[in-house]
């Protein structure tokens, strides 16, 4: 199913509809709008309904010129790309439109495949910036600490993931992580590849081009070539240079974006970088030595950026009477709440009431007493992390400056409340736990204890969302976790518990998908209560699946009042027990998962070389995976003696 | 995630396509206040479009659920397929929203 959409802008129906049926055959949705105004009307109604934007130039009511300004000024909105329709001719008018941020073209009468290669340029371009921006909100931006740095590469994911890599941590990192991903691209196609502009035109119109570049990457002499980068942070301003090993490339033509290519599909990069990415741009040499700067943050202060808006009335933090001096100062200097002194441990009041307990923790609890009691170490980091997520969450956003700043000490914290596989397993059964964090902190958590009766109670869970509040909220579900009144409970009436409890602390939309369960080794069987997560997986002593069970539930904090029931599965001798999160499948499908993505869990599981026990086979599956999640990915495995 | 709003008598329908992950719940707001129209009864999420979710894609319903029972209109899923159809259900979403044939 397409879910590309145009917004076509045009006075004369005539040509809307034209538009509609050169467009909806090739898996374009098309909206229409009859002026500016009523365009302005439809964009206004949403953010992220459209792929491209059509616009006639001169219409009644608000012509397209201005409509475009209006686009290019509103955040929401300035990253869509605008397809002016005009007369070939006007030259002026073409150089007008480029300034004001219009970069391609059409004129009429409409040529159809012209017309889609452009707009699909538009719209793949468009859907490239957004990949790179939500790649770029997964970074923890650290690469900042960084003054100087050589890398090399080949192909263009590879240029991809290092320029959203070295964009991280600089200002306008959405422009700056494009602007070097167009340059890196050229690099290794016009360069190191030697593919023309021409060649590219033609390979385009033919659908070649991706299998081009795959050849010539092969082939020799292109496949020993490499480009680098060169990275040097200093003086307020990172400068880039990138060099390719290619014939050279005749880069006059493509610092501007002109009038004469302003029909053509591609050849607007390296304009488009010049202008919306860099503070400087200048190739070097025969064109395969080029140079791009841009200024840094390093001087600015953390808490001026815009990415942290200041809601309205400012949230109140109590510092309670003993809250250790340091903690309190922290969190004075910190603009958007408000410090008000408490008194004793017993007068709640504020969002949120920080105390210091007798062993010197520090307790934090919502005023109205949702959720209940926190207990932190007395590390300003972790406390001023811990505040931010519950009573400010916007300013712990992934790549805002306190989440670079705290982000640390949040993970650091929750790496102490995960037990050591170790100490959940002996007499024979051994427990191994796999947890790995798509961004600073990790939104799933994975723990266990062994009870009183001398049974093993374990659980998995994942919060939504990914980065410190998910994390926060993992906090909170391990203190809950640690309730004497559930210390015996059996597993259906844990998530009951805690869905209550969730419910009444975690704003909508926040819940965790988990499964809880307690294992009696001797009997060979788990009990267990699941909400909303994959199926927990039997497996024999060869590592053949011998049982699913099911993972169906509301995930807790859903409703607060949702039946969980007890569910069991039994355990063969020397078999497994396999947990997982859906972050798993994201792995499987290398990125999203699809339909029946668990049944493609168990076929990686069967299909691992050398086969083995569940808990080897498991290593192997995650292990086939490196570099970039998409999700907070956990796994935990416990095996019986045989 | 993309969406689009119709309104039918009492009745408002928003079509989501794409997907609905953590990238895209910032947009939760804006989505439920373009469906809480003030004459509105009726809300229906059409996610036929929809082609993967995530857990914050649930979340983002849950939001949507919260703020339509604020106003006292009758919220319901339809049209959803494959991936998204598992999710709902191991989620039991069922239980929280009627699911139209």
């Amino acid at each position: 199913m397409s879910n590309v959409r145009v917004l076509v802008v045009d006075d004369e129906e005539f040509n809307r509809q034209t538009l509609r049926y050169c467009l909806e055959p090739a898996g374009f949705l098309i909206d229409e709008a009859g002026d500016g105004a009523e365009a302005w009307f439809s964009l206004s109604q949403g953010r992220n309904i459209y792929d491209a934007i059509l616009l006639d130039r001169q219409m009644p009511e608000m012509d397209g010129m201005e409509l475009l300004a209006k686009i290019k000024a509103q955040p929401g909105l300035q990253d869509i790309p605008v397809i002016m329709q005009t007369a070939m001719d006007r030259e002026q008018e073409i150089i007008d439109g480029i300034d004001a941020g219009a970069h391609y073209y059409l004129t009429k009468p409409y040529d159809v495949d012209v017309l889609t290669s452009v707009v699909r340029a538009a719209t793949d371009e468009f859907a490239r910036r957004r990949r790179l921006k939500s790649e770029l909100a997964k970074r923890s931006g650290a690469i900042r600490l960084m003054e100087a740095g050589r890398f090399r590469l080949r192909t263009q994911k590879e240029a991809d993931a290092l320029a959203v890599l070295l964009a991280s941590g600089l200002p306008r990192s959405g422009a700056v992580a494009m602007g070097l991903s167009e340059l890196l691209i050229n690099a290794v196609e016009h360069g190191n590849l030697e593919l023309d502009y021409a060649s590219k035109s033609e390979l385009m119109a033919q659908g070649a081009w991706d299998t081009v570049i795959e050849e010539r990457l092969q082939l020799a002499p292109y496949s020993e070539r490499a480009v680098t980068l060169e990275v040097v942070r200093d003086g307020g301003v990172a400068t880039f240079t990138i060099t390719d090993e290619g014939k050279g490339f005749d880069w006059q033509a493509f610092v501007d974006l002109t009038a004469a290519r302003a029909f053509d599909s591609h050849g607007r990069g390296i304009a488009m970088a010049r202008k919306m990415s860099f503070a400087t741009l200048t190739y070097k040499g025969r064109g395969n030595i080029v140079e791009a700067s841009v200024e840094t943050d390093d001087a600015a202060r953390p808490a001026a950026s815009p990415s942290s808006p200041v809601p309205e009335p400012l949230p109140v933090v109590v510092a309670g009477r003993g809250l250790a001096a340091a903690i309190e100062d922290r969190l004075r200097a910190v603009e958007g709440w408000t410090v008000v002194a408490g008194g004793g441990a017993d007068t709640v009041g504020g969002d949120l009431y920080l105390t210091q307990s007798p062993a010197g923790d520090v307790i934090l609890r919502h005023g109205d007493a949702r959720g209940g009691v926190l207990t932190l170490p007395a590390a300003p980091d972790l406390v001023e992390g811990a505040t931010r997520c519950l009573v400010l969450p916007a300013t712990m956003e992934i790549g805002s400056p306190a989440e670079q700043r705290l982000a640390a000490a949040l993970a650091q914290h929750q790496a102490r409340l995960v037990p050591q596989p170790a100490a959940l397993g002996g007499a024979g059964v051994s427990v191994a736990a796999w947890g790995a964090a798509c961004s600073s902190v990790n939104g799933d958590m994975w723990g266990g204890r062994v009870r009183d009766s001398g049974r093993i109670a374990l659980f998995v869970a994942d919060m939504t969302g990914h980065g410190p509040v998910a994390g926060m909220n993992t906090f909170r579900l391990a203190a809950l976790l640690d309730d004497p009144e559930i210390a015996e409970a059996s597993p259906d009436a844990v998530l009951r518990f805690l869905d209550r409890e969730l419910k009444a602390a975690l704003p909508a939309g926040e819940y965790a998908a988990m499964v809880y369960g307690v294992l009696d080794a001797a009997a060979r069987r788990f009990d267990y209560a699941a909400a909303g997560v994959p199926h927990p997986v039997v497996f024999d002593a060869a590592g053949t699946v011998a049982a699913t069970g099911l993972g169906k539930g509301l995930p807790v904090g859903a409703s607060g009042r949702f039946p969980y029931e007890l569910r069991q599965l039994d355990i063969p001798a020397g078999g497994a027990l396999v947990m997982i999160t859906d972050g798993m499948f994201t792995l499987l499908d290398g990125g999203h998962g699809g339909a029946g993505a668990f049944d493609r869990f168990l076929a990686a599981m069967a299909a691992v070389a050398g086969g083995g026990p569940a808990a080897a086979r498991l290593e192997a599956v995650i292990a086939g995976f490196e570099g970039e999640r998409g999700d907070d990915v956990t796994a935990v495995c416990v095996t019986l003696p045989g | 995630m993309k969406f689009q709003i119709s309104q039918n008598g009492n009745t408002v329908t928003a079509r989501i396509t794409g997907q609905m992950t953590f990238e895209d719940r910032g947009q939760a707001p804006t989505l439920a206040a373009a469906l809480t129209e003030p004459s509105s009864t009726a809300i229906v999420l059409d996610l036929s479009g929809v082609d993967y979710m995530d857990s914050a894609g649930l979340g983002i319903l849950l939001t949507l659920r919260e703020k339509a029972q604020a106003k006292g209109n009758a919220i319901s899923l339809k049209g959803m397929t494959g991936d998204v159809k598992e999710i709902l259900e191991l989620a039991c979403f069922d239980t929280l929203f009627r699911f139209e044939a």
